[in-house]
């Protein structure tokens, strides 16, 4: 019952607040012209509105960051679609299909596909945030410091062996965003570490400008790294893009739709849920049993439901990644990070007393995502019909250079600090030094974001421990929480034997 | 292509470097505050050696230094870097105005209007958004 009332909370301060809707359509709208442009995605997006959100109130800050999310997340389709440019790595492989139907003149139906695929997704995974996120939370209350530092240990764990890539560069990209956590005073001794004598350094590296750094300029340096090398996205669209107009799948399709979108979606909730695993995983996962659902159909030559399958998945992630965060403050992908710091700014912070102390907030969000998805189906209608070719048109040396100007101002707004347009500045440079070799971001924003808790833990943990860490065996979650660390820990393993196995 | 692994071998040694600097900064703090920062220093140190041992192991880099666009990046890199210097000197609007033109104008886009008046645009378009309607603090014309 009192679930039903906060859901109600949540839908009226999104329904019923004009200025919410709004900024949830804006937002909407704008992740998907962000998503449907090859090399920016919603962390980008993301990173640039946090600032903006400054001066509204947190229902309406999360109103818009999460209609970038959901919009984002669709809009990668219509590139991929379009011209067989993933617009981000969430439509990767919807390209496969998506592509083949474009070519055979049904591109209009595959992007019809896309957008239904992408709100089935989105809703069911909005009820399940909504659903699973309060429950979780209310059992991470009865943590002590014991099982918050083995939650955060299961949360390194997870991310390390479940995101893609080597191993060691994960570990690599953890250990950074952990030092990373270590500048400015401990929390115990207040002692100055690695400030190398400028005040700039005592509080520590502000979260939302090394965000901004990281995700925004640091992508922007990487996009004009890779300018003037073989065409750009503007001149394939000027060449191949003709316009296209959306078409919905007639009911028959959606029939043989409702088992590949059900089974998509508790992949993607699954996965989603899981800190580190990723959008990436889900599509993958998505498109792999569809193809041993559909064994009579030749998947890659524009198959319906090549698309259907990962756009319904990738959406589900949305909604999913939300819950380690809201409930247990563990922010499980870049885009939940963003999440994090824009509460940040409103003196807001996830984790299991979220649901208690700011409910009304945390339900908004989830109203937010579940109107989001709604919200997909006509603005993704509108975007495609009369926006998209000329999105896809636009000069990316004018883009770059406005981007990076949203950038600086909004590091800058944060703190209304100079230091802070720095801050953001050599982060951004740092961010494409590691994208450039590989060194991901998610295990680096998390590390940052629980590094001082880890330590606040440890040394808490020490003293009720009584300085015998043996103790944590004794204590039921704990145990659970390393078995579930050991196993996540032991996924690469799982996925080298496997890789083994197929070679030989 | 072998200019591809001496970058690698580059990354991996500078983050050893750091891994060590952590390390022997951090085991001079005092008491429970040392433990993190060993504790990363020596990981650091470890990690970055496995990177590099697994990068022996593979025959192709990760990193194409040919399909980096260095003189771009380059641009761009210096543009901020002067940013930052203008923005003390004269303040927000002039220098980001500045920012965006030269970064543009870098990317060798064909109209110096244009280049000129898209950032222009922008800085005013943000100027009102952040300033009058949200109430976000930024910088006067001059700081």
């Amino acid at each position: 019952m009192q679930m039903l009332l906060n859901w109600g909370i949540g839908l009226s301060n999104v329904f019923l607040t004009p200025t919410n809707l709004l900024l949830l359509l804006l937002g909407t709208l704008l992740g998907m012209i962000v998503g449907a442009l090859p090399g920016l995605n919603s962390p980008i997006a993301m990173s640039i509105m946090i600032p903006l959100t400054y001066g509204m109130d947190p229902g309406a800050a999360l109103c818009i960051l999460a209609g970038i999310y959901t919009g984002s997340t669709c809009g990668g389709s219509v590139s991929s679609i379009l011209l067989e440019v993933p617009g981000t790595g969430a439509a990767v492989v919807t390209a496969f299909d998506g592509h083949q139907m474009y070519r055979k003149g049904k591109g209009g139906l595959a992007l019809g596909i896309s957008s239904v695929s992408s709100v089935v997704g989105g809703i069911i995974a909005a009820i399940v945030l909504g659903a699973c996120a309060p429950f979780v939370a209310a059992q991470a209350l009865k943590f002590g410091a014991p099982e918050y530092l083995m939650l955060s240990v299961m949360g390194f764990a997870s991310v390390i062996g479940m995101s893609n890539g080597r191993m060691s560069k994960n570990i690599m990209a953890m250990l950074i965003g952990l030092l990373i956590s270590v500048i400015g005073i401990s929390p115990q001794g207040g002692i100055k570490r690695f400030t190398f004598g400028t005040h700039a350094l005592l509080e520590g590296i502000p979260l939302v400008p090394m965000l901004i750094g990281m995700f925004g300029i640091g992508a922007i340096i990487s996009t004009i790294s890779d300018m003037k090398l073989g065409k750009t996205a503007s001149e394939v669209v000027k060449q191949t893009v003709q316009r296209v107009k959306m078409e919905y799948p007639d009911k028959e399709m959606i029939k043989s739709f409702l088992p590949i979108w059900a089974q998509s979606s508790v992949i993607g909730n699954i996965v989603g849920a899981i800190p580190g695993a990723g959008m990436t995983v889900a599509i993958f996962m998505a498109y792999d049993q569809v193809k041993r659902y559909r064994t009579d159909l030749e998947f890659g030559t524009g198959v319906p439901e090549g698309v259907a399958a990962p756009e319904c998945a990738n959406n589900a992630v949305v909604g999913s990644s939300m819950i380690p965060l809201l409930a247990l403050g563990v922010p499980g992908n870049p885009a939940s990070s963003l999440f994090l710091g824009a509460l940040l700014i409103h003196g807001l912070r996830t984790g299991p007393k979220f649901f208690v102390e700011s409910s009304d907030v945390a339900y908004t969000l989830i109203a937010a995502f579940f109107t989001a998805s709604i919200a997909l189906l006509p603005v993704m209608h509108i975007f495609v019909n009369y926006m998209a070719t000329y999105v896809l048109r636009l000069r990316y040396e004018v883009l770059n250079g406005l981007i990076l100007i949203l950038c600086v101002t909004g590091a800058f707004a944060t703190g209304n600090n100079d230091t802070y347009i720095v801050f953001a500045i050599v982060f951004g440079v740092i961010g494409f030094v590691l994208k450039k070799f590989h060194i991901p971001f998610g295990p680096l924003v998390l590390a940052t974001v629980l590094g001082s808790m880890l330590e606040s833990y440890y040394i808490q943990s020490m003293v009720t421990l009584r300085g015998n860490f043996s103790g944590m065996l004794r204590r039921p979650i704990c145990v659970g929480l390393l078995l579930l660390s050991v196993f996540f820990l032991l996924m690469p393993l799982k996925r080298f034997l496997k890789k083994r196995k197929g070679g030989l | 292509m072998k200019k591809n692994k001496y970058a690698e071998y580059i990354f991996s040694l500078t983050l050893l470097l750091i891994g060590a600097a952590v390390l022997i900064i951090g085991k001079d703090f005092r008491g429970n505050d040392k433990y993190f920062p060993v504790i990363i220093g020596a990981g650091m140190v470890i990690t970055a050696i496995w990177m590099a041992w697994e990068d022996k192991k593979q025959d192709t880099a990760c990193i194409d230094l040919t399909k980096i666009n260095f003189a771009a990046v380059g641009i761009t890199i210096a543009a901020l870097a002067v940013y930052m210097v203008l923005f003390r000197l004269i303040g927000y609007v002039f220098s980001t105005i500045l920012l965006g033109t030269s970064i543009i104008l870098g990317l060798r886009y064909n109209s110096v209007k244009g280049a000129i008046l898209w950032p222009a645009l922008m800085v005013l378009v943000v100027f009102v958004i952040f300033k009058i309607l949200l109430k976000v603090p930024l910088p006067v014309l001059f700081l």
